[in-house]
């Protein structure tokens, strides 16, 4: 896009005779490069501490051992130990069942009501407002709050609902097979909030001639839900599907504060993993191979994801 | 740390709710998939009118509910709150537990601290974004092109990548050799490298007439003064948004302040309430984490109109 | 347009490559401590201490820099900068990443292997050899810092050993005799069956999380008749009829008595404060715990109860830990010898001088601190039977409640923790304690059959 207009310093340095455009620095600070690259410095600067070097270092780190007085190239030896950590194949397992479940629940849970929010006419800004709610708590609180809920005993809040109908008390968190459903219904209610809100942006912006076109041709309620809305959704529903495959591969709060990864490992996810390589065993060269190889997995999902969803919309 | 990957695509929706009304403003005129005539219909006003019902009675029970729930054991005492966890104030109210939070869980300092990585964060959040994007949306010299290229690409790449080389690289900073671990320029300064926001606010000086720079240019103004008196004035919703999104994803934030801020003195309470958690009396903690959340569905709730566009347009990615 | 795009980008690039060149060659020199034969101990020296008391304990921080004042009083040419860093798992590693490491600080004992293994501390033994009562240590614990070559990497400051911690007012509510704690695991079964029944609290308690469900079991284990592990920790042996037994013990208390409550995710703070707020009946932990429960979590004193360690009749002890000061692996021979002189005057004058220890005691006193809590010495016997005579006229603590423990502790060995990769062991065993509280068809055999493997993996890869 920067070829499209003419940027200003260039347009003014056109104007010269050739000749003179000899690059040497004064004239470059006169034609204002100086100044420009004082606007790029905070970005420059943040970006290559913060963002660009760390991106370079971690996969530099993860084919280095260290510890911090000696520094040895080990070529593949960490990918090799993470691949050997018999806790990897859970964690992997975990975490996919963690975000299925998570999507299975998270994806069409916020179309469905946003598009009946949609219909609401006196209500919908207070319905919005109900929605978005628990997006606004942090989600420190947010996991804190449920973690009391689950309570294992019968002063748990659920096992107390539980106890009205006779049941319980659950175990919750501490079952082995319960405990990703539990974490994952904490973390939907947490953010489905935000899908609600998007899709509701994304309806508004749906042109109602669409809808009076298909009326006018007798088609029914849902029909013009299936064959209007969803087709216009399209978009944004598949990026938002791919957003929060990502978003929640990388799943970490939840499960550090409620579980610490247990029972059984039962809750470890790869962020977990991660973490207790770099900052309980110290071992970084090892939690930037598993880093490095989750970013991999990531970009390949991502990538398949695009190219399949773009071929599928052309086709 | 920085909330992972977003796709620049999603900057269209921000461009189209832009355009179009916010979802909580007036929608008398507007049709939906539900047409005026079909609400004629007493059976589809009625299906309408109990699904609506429906739905809202399962918003508030789910969505405000556990508030008003964590409201009621923040005031009870902790007995109460185990003995009968529906009970509504057996003993009236126990506003104790929240005095209580501020002088045994040092509530007040944690409070502090947040408010200082928020206004940090904002702050360099936005001196980053406004000058990058201007840098790169305006001025645009010849290496633009590569530095924008170099901070989208950041946006692909997950966020879990560079979380460890982050931390080794705040701990240890190349060239300066200073560890900013323990100081809150550990939280600010990663924050602010957001591509996210720098592209987001590119894109919308970029959409700015470029007869109004050259008007200004030939008014005699430089750089500074087409940043500071003209830019910065027109991007003033966007820069709303950024406000909003960047101060809601710090005070939000729990592993990077967890990592770099290990001092308990400099933690913000999204970390402190954790470890604080299990030697706190109930009611006490229950106090502690109904401040916590007090404060920005108050704000919610006056701005929700900013909240809720700022959501609709990008919260997809800060979450 | 295009000229200047190639000049500018290598600018914009410029300062990563900086930074790239600046980590490769990244890596310092530390000095090798060992080839430092003569030390000048006059000459100004710096030293950094890490484990300063935080302003939440304003007596334990005056009577810190108390000492830093007298000790710098007695070396005028050593500088002490005092500093709050403690030994945490998660931080440790980028102290020494950041280089912020104290010259000397504290770390537990199952650390200092895999410290010594990674080069991570100073070697001491030089320096060591210089001072008087650093060669009157309790023998049992100097093990743990020295290495197969007899190499010293550490001076222990701080020892205890696992006991049976006990709420006695729990005890009297259950009708049983605080006095007279459970000697068997039988029973401690009948004792947590009494308290469930009687109570609100649950009988018996074990923590499951971090690292501590492991250790906990390790500990039981040795109780039982097994250690996890060879002495010369090359193979794993954690899969044993002992602790299958244990694991018996837990399952059937929790199964078939239901006397451990209903959370099975506790970490080591969910524990010892649900047992200082009398929520649990009885817990196996450190013995020394008596301060961190009555002064720090406000347990009442009279309620704190100890008692060893039951064993099994093939019980071969009980576990023993405690605290290490370390020096900083960048440290160089003048630093190491300030470092050590610190160490001596912070933690062992009291066993030198009669007058330092009995001010020493009196200043805990004034300041609402215990003055003979049980504990393991840490200095050989002849030197803790001398200090104990100077300061048994100040003790502050009910130590009739201990009689027992205190009787016995003597005479039930010390089992030091696993020798080689203990934590990685115990993170293997968290998952098989929780498995066996959270399911009542969980495989013993199978679960420790896998945790042996897995460990055992871990040793072979050294």
């Amino acid at each position: 896009m920067v070829a499209l207009d003419d940027p200003p310093t260039a347009a003014r340095a056109e104007a010269r005779p050739v000749r003179r455009r000899r690059p040497s620095p004064m004239a470059w600070v006169r034609r204002g490069g100086l100044t420009t690259l004082v606007f790029f410095l905070p970005l420059l600067l943040t970006f290559a501490y913060f963002s660009w070097w760390p991106i370079l270092r971690g996969l530099v780190l993860s084919l280095q051992q260290t510890n911090f007085i000696v520094t040895e190239w080990v070529g593949l030896a960490n990918f090799e130990r993470v691949l050997a950590d018999p806790l990897l194949l859970t964690a992997v397992w975990n975490t996919t069942y963690f975000t299925l479940l998570a999507v299975a629940i998270g994806f069409p849970v916020p179309i469905l009501l946003a598009v009946l929010i949609a219909e609401m006419r006196r209500t919908r800004g207070f319905a919005s407002v109900l929605a978005y709610l628990p997006v606004i708590i942090p989600p420190v609180v947010s996991v804190l709050l449920w973690k009391t809920f689950y309570r294992p005993d019968e002063a748990g809040l659920f096992n107390t609902i539980l106890g009205w109908v006779g049941l319980g008390p659950l175990p919750w968190l501490n079952d082995p097979d319960f405990v990703i459903p539990a974490i994952v219904v904490q973390a939907t209610w947490a953010s489905f909030g935000t899908a609600v809100i998007i899709y509701l942006a994304t309806l508004m912006t749906i042109r109602t001639e669409l809808y009076e076109a298909a009326e006018i041709d007798g088609a029914s309620i849902l029909r013009r839900f299936w064959h209007v809305t969803l087709p216009q959704m399209r978009g944004i529903l598949l990026i938002m599907l791919l957003l929060q495959l990502i978003g929640t591969f990388q799943v970490f709060t939840e499960p550090y504060i409620m579980t610490g990864g247990g029972p059984e490992n039962r809750s470890t996810t790869l962020l977990l993993l991660i973490y207790r390589y770099a900052f309980v065993s110290g071992d970084y060269g090892r939690a930037t191979a598993l880093s490095v190889l989750l970013a991999l997995a990531l970009s390949l999902l991502s990538a398949i994801y695009l190219w399949a969803t773009r071929r599928w919309s052309t086709s | 740390m920085t909330n992972v990957t977003t796709q620049p695509a999603t900057v269209a929706p921000a461009r189209a709710a832009r355009r179009r009304r916010g979802p909580a403003e007036d929608v008398r005129d507007e049709r939906s998939i539900i047409s005026t005539m079909d609400r004629k219909s007493p059976l589809v006003r009625g299906v309408v009118a109990v699904a609506a019902g429906l739905v809202l009675v399962a918003l508030v029970i789910t969505c405000a509910g556990p508030l008003f729930w964590l409201f009621k054991a923040a005031t009870s005492t902790s007995t109460e709150t185990l003995a009968q966890p529906f009970g509504l104030w057996p003993s009236g109210l126990h506003w104790e537990n929240v005095t209580a939070a501020w002088s045994t869980v040092r509530f007040g300092t944690y409070l502090r601290n947040t408010l200082i990585i928020c206004a940090g964060a904002w702050f360099f959040g936005l001196l980053v974004a406004t000058t990058g994007g201007y840098g790169i949306a305006v001025l645009r010299p010849a290496y633009a092109k590569v530095v924008e290229i170099a901070v989208l690409a950041t946006l692909f790449i997950p966020g879990v990548v560079s979380l460890v080389a982050l931390y080794l690289t705040v701990v240890n900073l190349p060239l300066l050799n200073v560890n900013l671990l323990n100081t809150f320029w550990a939280v600010w300064l990663p924050g602010a490298a957001s591509a996210f926001n720098v592209l987001l606010v590119s894109r919308y000086f970029q959409a700015i007439p470029r007869e109004l720079f050259e008007a200004a240019r030939i008014d005699g103004a430089g750089a500074f003064r087409v940043f500071w008196s003209l830019v910065l004035p027109l991007a003033k919703p966007i820069l709303g948004v950024v406000s909003l999104l960047t101060i809601i994803g710090a005070y939000k934030d729990f592993l990077w302040p967890l990592l770099a801020l290990p001092d308990h003195d400099l933690q913000p309470i999204s970390v402190a309430l954790p470890r604080v958690e299990s030697s706190t009396d109930l009611g006490v903690f229950m106090a502690a984490l109904f401040v916590s959340v007090v404060i920005p569905v108050a704000l919610f709730l006056v701005f929700q109109r900013q909240f809720l566009r700022a959501a609709g347009s990008a919260g997809a990615i800060k979450g | 347009m295009r000229r200047r795009t190639r000049r500018a980008a290598p600018v914009a690039l410029l300062g990563v490559a900086a930074m790239i060149l600046s980590a490769c060659s990244g890596g310092g020199s530390g000095d090798d401590p060992t080839e430092g034969a003569s030390v000048d101990t006059d000459a100004p020296v710096t030293i950094s201490v890490g484990g300063q008391p935080t302003t939440e304990n304003p007596e334990q921080l005056a009577d810190f820099e108390r000492q830093v004042e007298d000790f710098t009083a007695e070396h005028p040419n050593i500088t002490v900068e005092a500093e709050e860093t403690l030994w945490e798992a998660d931080t440790f590693q980028a102290l020494l990443a950041g280089g912020t490491m104290p010259t000397v600080m504290q770390v537990p004992f199952t650390e200092i292997g895999a410290l010594i293994e990674r080069g991570q501390v100073a070697d001491i033994t030089d320096q060591m050899g210089e001072s008087e009562v650093l060669q009157q240590l309790n023998p049992t614990v100097m093990d743990v810092v020295t290495d197969g070559d007899g190499r010293i990497y550490g001076v222990p400051i701080a020892a205890y050993t696992m006991g049976l911690l006990y709420n006695r007012a729990l005890f009297e509510q259950a009708g049983l005799d605080p006095d007279d704690p459970p000697q068997t695991w039988e029973d401690v079964r009948t004792a947590a069956q009494a308290i469930e029944e009687s109570t609100d609290a649950q009988g018996f308690g074990t923590m499951t999380l971090d690292n501590t469900g492991g250790w906990i079991l390790t500990t039981m284990s040795y109780a039982f008749g097994s250690t996890m592990q060879s002495d010369d920790g090359a193979t794993a042996t954690l899969d044993n009829p002992a602790t299958t037994e244990v694991l018996e013990f837990y399952r059937s208390l929790r199964w078939e008595d239901d006397s451990m409550g209903a959370n099975f995710l506790l970490n080591y703070d969910d524990a010892v404060n649900a047992f200082a707020a009398g929520q649990m009946g009885m817990f196996v932990q450190g013995a020394d715990n008596y301060s961190n429960m009555v002064v720090n979590r406000g347990m009442d004193p009279e309620d704190f109860g100890v008692a060893p360690l039951p064993q099994t009749d093939d019980g071969i002890g009980t576990l023993g830990g405690g605290t290490i000061s370390i020096i900083s692996p960048t440290a160089s021979p003048e630093e190491i010898a300030a470092g050590l002189a610190w160490i001596e005057f912070k933690s062992f004058l009291q066993y030198t001088d009669e007058e330092v220890a009995v001010a020493a005691a009196e200043a805990r006193i004034a300041d609402g601190l215990a003055v003979g809590a049980p504990g393991l010495p840490v200095v050989n016997d002849e030197v803790y039977q001398q200090y104990h005579g100077w300061v048994e006229s100040l003790i502050n603590v009910p130590r009739e409640n201990f009689e027992l423990y205190l009787s016995t502790v003597e005479d039930l060995p010390l089992v030091p923790e696993p020798s080689v990769k203990a934590q990685e062991l115990y993170a293997t065993l968290d998952p098989v304690v929780q498995a066996v509280l959270t399911r009542e068809d969980a495989d013993i055999e199978q679960l420790l059959g896998d945790a042996q493997n897995t460990i055992q993996t871990a040793l072979d890869a050294g």
